[in-house]
């Protein structure tokens, strides 16, 4: 465990110092990412003008749970990135092999090599921001076991980003690459940042089973705003059973991969 | 004469072997398929909830807005070609030099792989989506002139999403790396193209810097002609706008790679 948490620290200190080797690239990145949220804000300030509350939400909570949505999404994007280059290109050029070589464990070794990923740390602070900004209109009942449950929650929903970047990637063992169906999915987590009253059933089930982004913003911050419901405490498990399922996909499709060559 | 042939036939080569390449990968494309279909239902719905007992919002009543919707996250399906990932890579790596040595252009073999590809996306993607839309979703129709400007206004929008993913591999010369660029590019699209939302719903001030951008053509004029929002004098005109970001990109991409050429370094061999 001791190893694992130095190495940690050492490949973050690695992985940082990589990304400024293209530091205009990165600042522009930064620039990109300060921009997509200001844009989400516009977006949600731009419905809401025409309407004062959407299935019973005003724009208020509306934007605590667009905060809350960047929270979950930074903390995932802050120690899952590299799994996009899984999905992207490592089973299809058969550059996996080499994470498969070292002497750790080999999800371990793909994820070091972008720890504490500097766009996750800003999503978070920025997550942050809002959630702060938001909560000055609302008058919200915070006591210490809420606050508690509900930071619980978001690594809930860190969890649930992390298990289903893990499922597509995975993917690309059985079908080459997977970028697309992973860009495609993020798409609708940026678009699933609404309240859950809103949708229909059938949307409703696959936001909260099939890929359940709901437990990734809805969940932690209908419960800080109204309190448990029965989704509060599904999540978990929902949660963990998808973690199973992910896990169990890498690990499968680890054992069927083959590299290419020397 | 002779050279025609030449570049006849590398061409033809790159658009089959484009095809297949795009064909390879088709159950991912089918996935896209689904979870597009699944993105679009949200936004439906969260429009759906805003339009709940109310007519209109700036002239638009909920099957117009459906419509919009439709048309333009289909529209931007067709804007992501893959190109600024390829071409930035073939820079990233050095693999550039090769591309120089062929007797076909550099950049016109990147710009000529994206027509398979996106004929692709066009076959597994937009048309089943629309399929199923025509049949369950109640959706506007359009009349013919509309229906006309929107073709000719989708090949120039779809003609500019090449053009643009060309400048940002471009910029791999400058940058090496890419991502941040490609990030940026994404988002300003997304926002800025009136995919997400009808740019005449923004307001005032953000709405008369974002006609002035080129994003505004690549979605938010074709299904503007589409809906007949903009009609005789001004559907040309809007045209005209898109015709002419289309020839300054063209000119931009072959400025920046002669540029690129003077500044390209590849080191081994």
């Amino acid at each position: 465990m001791r190893r694992y948490l130095s190495l940690s620290l050492l490949l973050t200190g690695v992985g940082l110092r990589r990304i400024l080797a293209y530091r205009s690239d990165f600042f522009v990145g930064i620039g990109a990412f300060a921009l997509r949220v200001v844009m989400h804000a516009l977006l949600l300030g731009v419905i809401y003008q025409y309407v004062s509350d959407i299935a019973g939400w005003t724009f208020d909570e509306a934007l605590l749970l667009l905060g809350v949505a960047m929270l979950v999404r930074g903390l995932d994007h802050a120690f899952t990135d590299q799994l996009w280059e899984l999905g992207r290109k490592l089973v299809q050029r058969g550059e996996l092999v080499r994470y498969l070589v070292r002497p750790v464990h080999p999800l371990f070794s793909l994820l070091s090599e972008r720890f504490c990923y500097p766009e996750g740390i800003g999503e978070v602070l920025a997550g942050l921001a809002v959630i702060f900004y938001a909560a000055g209109g609302l008058e919200l009942d915070l006591g210490a076991g809420r606050i508690v449950l509900f930071g619980l929650l978001l690594l809930v929903g860190a969890l649930v980003f992390a298990a289903v970047k893990l499922l597509l990637a995975a993917l690309a063992f059985w079908t080459t690459t997977s970028l697309q169906v992973m860009t495609a999915v993020y798409e609708v987590a940026d678009t699933a940042r609404y309240p859950l009253d809103v949708f229909p059933v059938p949307i409703r089930v696959v936001l909260t089973s099939v890929i359940p982004f709901a437990l990734t913003g809805f969940v932690p911050a209908d419960y800080l705003l109204h309190g448990a419901g029965v989704l509060t405490w599904l999540a978990p498990v929902i949660a963990g059973v998808l973690t199973a399922l992910a896990l169990l996909a890498w690990s499968r499709g680890v054992r069927r991969f083959e590299a290419v060559g020397p | 004469m002779t050279t025609l042939r030449v570049q006849a036939r590398g061409y033809g080569a790159i658009l089959g072997a484009g095809w297949r390449t795009a064909l390879a990968y088709r159950g991912a494309l089918m996935l896209t398929a689904l979870t597009t279909a699944l993105s679009l239902a949200v936004q439906l719905s969260v429009w759906n909830a805003v339009y709940d007992g109310r007519s209109g919002i700036q002239g638009y009543d909920a099957t117009t807005m459906t419509t919009y919707l439709l048309a333009g996250n289909l529209l931007a399906v067709l804007l992501s070609n893959q190109i600024d990932d390829t071409l930035s890579g073939d820079i990233y790596r050095g693999d550039h030099v090769v591309g120089l040595l062929r007797p076909i252009g550099f950049l016109g073999s990147h710009a000529a792989v994206a027509l398979p590809y996106l004929a692709v996306r066009l076959t597994l993607v937009v048309l089943p989506l629309l399929g199923f839309a025509l049949v369950f979703v109640p959706l506007a129709t359009p009349t013919v002139a509309g229906f006309t400007w929107f073709a000719v206004s989708a090949v120039l929008a779809t003609t500019l999403g090449i053009l643009l993913n060309l400048l940002v591999g471009l910029a791999g010369f400058i940058t090496t790396s890419t991502w941040g660029l490609r990030y940026l590019k994404g988002t300003v699209v997304a926002f800025c193209s009136g995919q997400l939302v009808p740019l005449e719903l923004m307001p005032a001030a953000v709405r008369g810097v974002m006609e002035w951008l080129p994003f505004a053509a690549m979605v938010n004029t074709p299904v503007r002609l589409l809906l007949g929002r903009l009609e005789g004098l001004a559907a040309l005109h809007a045209v005209g706008v898109q015709l002419l970001w289309v020839g300054l990109g063209l000119l931009v991409c072959v400025f920046a790679w002669r540029g690129a050429l003077k500044r390209g370094e590849v080191s081994g061999g």
